[in-house]
């Protein structure tokens, strides 16, 4: 009798000598399945990316919760079909009031460094935590949309599952979307076997298949598009990702309704200067530019051709402004745009990972 | 005697099941002496700011808006400082490189403005994200494999009229690359200052008016104000890495 007292003790002793946390869930690492020719993706130590977090990523980015009156998700102002943008100028909220900037394509996220047209945000996580709050987009305080994620038995089950805790909050709801986010790659389109093709790069058999699809004229707006008298467009749009990471005044105004990068800095010499977005999938992500002002491709090429404004922060890269732009002929504009097309991933686009969960 | 046995086990359990830390163990952590390499980019003698104007001896004005220069080979002969650097006043401030080490090290500083030609022609992509080579980190300083980084970028505005305003009415921009265009430099004697405990830094000086408008000099920016390293711009940019050189100077 008095082993079996001692026994018990001993496995209570066990049980609660130690205050230990929570339990960790066996949790899958996710694999990312980035291209050959991308650099490594840097994620976040404190949030690695996992099988169960990432489902739980998708599943909240296409939450209607999210909003203030359950009317919207963040896919409502970025569609998978518009490569993840909003083929409306303007966003709206979920009072119908627009917004005063174009969705930005979600694309790539995961290698850039700022967020936002005015890079008010550097990472991705602190982005996400900004629309939800906003009152001209979702308009809804953070306690709310976790006081009704929690009220959901799957999302505390699934939030354990990905975090180890169902004690919910906004900091995991932004993990979690993070890291779908950067699940998101795109890197499979005409133009990466020609990147691929033009400095050397082993392609696979079905690269090489797309390979074959380029034209000739595609060729000669790529190197329309790259020449210092042509498109001159390089010195903004190149490498893998198809832009560089800088707050650019691409010569849209003289003077500024929107500051821009200097709203966030307040320094003159960034009035009007606008983070370069990626030109990957161009053709499905209009309209243009910050504000969305263009809607074809067609009036953005001719705002490089003949329509740059000149103002005082104007970049220096823009180096026939003084002459309104680049002059391009008709034919050369038509090379510019074929070259704009081969950018589209279709494969991308039609992702069903990155679909709405059932 | 069981009874003796089975307390001593019990309380054995307690304390090995849990590996707990005493309240007043401090974990003793190795110091680690962080040094930084500043660059200090002066006009007449005071801190230059970007976008601040700098009136020519030869009677025009012109203003800075950016200045990056991307090298590699930070060394001290087999003392290692860095393997690249990237210096992005604008974004970035005067911050050069850091790494740890011992300032003594590092009485002498090498380096190179740009990258030889084995990591010039290179896929950028390949350095790791440390790197500054990293296309990640130096994305604005790619032209594409064939003709690599782009070594220095001086851009800014000029005022190429003589109408008494201000109106700066002309970009110029310097965009130094091209495998001919590297430039290895040294400083001795650096002068490392102690800014905390674990941090020492040494600063070098960038004098912006020894870059374009020394009297005498042949390079007037209302005339030559850009340059992207082209076959047809190599004197050009050469002319203006070697003014970059001889304008550097430690403090």
């Amino acid at each position: 009798m008095m082993r079996k007292i001692a026994l018990f003790f001993c496995s209570v002793a066990f049980l609660i000598s130690c205050k230990k946390g929570i339990v960790e869930p066996i949790n899958t690492p996710y694999i990312l399945d980035e291209p050959s020719h991308f650099p490594k993706m840097i994620i976040p130590i404190d949030n690695p990316l996992t099988v169960n977090g990432v489902e739980l990523g998708r599943k909240l980015f296409y939450e209607k919760k999210l909003s203030g009156d359950n009317s919207i998700s963040c896919a409502d102002c970025h569609s998978p079909q518009a490569s993840f943008s909003d083929k409306r100028r303007y966003s709206k909220g979920i009072t119908g009031q627009d917004g005063i900037r174009n969705s930005m394509a979600l694309v790539n996220l995961g290698y850039q460094k700022f967020f936002f047209w005015d890079g008010r945000s550097k990472s991705l996580e602190d982005q996400i935590l900004i629309p939800v709050e906003d009152p001209i987009e979702m308009h809804q305080s953070w306690t709310n949309a976790v006081i009704k994620l929690k009220a959901d038995a799957h999302y505390r089950k699934e939030f354990y599952s990905a975090f180890g805790t169902d004690q919910v909050d906004s900091t995991l709801v932004a993990k979690a979307i993070a890291q779908f986010l950067r699940t998101m790659i795109s890197g499979f389109s005409k133009y990466d076997v020609m990147y691929k093709q033009k400095y050397s790069l082993p392609l696979n058999p079905k690269e090489q298949t797309l390979l074959t699809s380029v034209t000739n004229e595609e060729w000669a707006g790529y190197d329309l598009f790259n020449s210092l008298n042509g498109g001159d467009c390089f010195h903004c749009h190149n490498g893998p990702l198809m832009h560089v990471e800088l707050f650019s005044n691409n010569g849209l105004d003289q003077t500024f309704f929107d500051l821009g990068r200097g709203g966030i800095t307040k320094n003159s010499s960034d009035y009007g200067k606008f983070k370069v977005p990626t030109l990957r999938n161009i053709s499905v992500s209009g309209p243009y530019m910050h504000d969305g002002r263009f809607e074809t491709l067609d009036e953005v090429i001719e705002h490089y051709s003949s329509g740059i404004k000149i103002s005082p922060t104007i970049s220096p890269s823009i180096e026939f402004a003084n002459q309104g732009g680049v002059q391009l002929d008709a034919f050369e504009k038509g090379l510019i745009k074929k070259f704009l097309l081969t950018l589209t991933d279709e494969e991308f686009i039609n992702n069903p990972k990155f679909a709405p969960p059932n | 005697m069981k009874k003796v046995q089975l307390v001593l086990v019990f309380a054995l359990l307690v304390f090995v099941s849990c590996k707990k830390k005493k309240e007043n163990e401090v974990e003793v952590v190795e110091p680690v002496n962080k040094l930084e390499v500043h660059l200090v980019p002066k006009a007449n003698g005071q801190d230059y700011v970007l976008d601040q104007v700098i009136a020519s001896p030869l009677g025009y004005r012109y203003f800075f808006t950016d200045v990056k220069m991307l090298g590699t080979d930070m060394s001290n002969g087999s003392a290692v400082f860095s393997d690249s650097y990237f210096f992005d006043f604008r974004t970035w401030g005067t911050l050069v490189r850091s790494t740890s080490g011992s300032a003594a090290d590092f009485g002498n500083l090498n380096m190179n403005i740009g990258v030889p030609t084995s990591l010039n022609n290179a896929d950028p992509s390949l350095p790791p994200s440390t790197s500054a080579l990293n296309i990640l980190n130096s994305g604005a300083m790619h032209w594409g494999w064939n003709p690599g980084y782009i070594f220095v970028k001086l851009e800014g505005k000029v005022d190429t009229t003589d109408n008494g305003i201000d109106d700066f009415d002309h970009s110029f921009l310097f965009h130094l690359g091209m495998n001919p265009i590297l430039r290895p430099i040294s400083f001795s004697g650096l002068n490392w200052i102690k800014v905390n405990e674990n941090l020492q830094k040494t600063n070098l000086i960038l004098n912006m008016t020894d870059l374009f408008d020394k009297p005498g000099d042949d390079l007037d920016l209302r005339v030559n104000f850009s340059s992207h390293s082209t076959n047809a711009q190599m004197f050009l940019s050469n002319l203006v890495v070697d003014k970059l050189v001889n304008a550097l100077s430690k403090e």
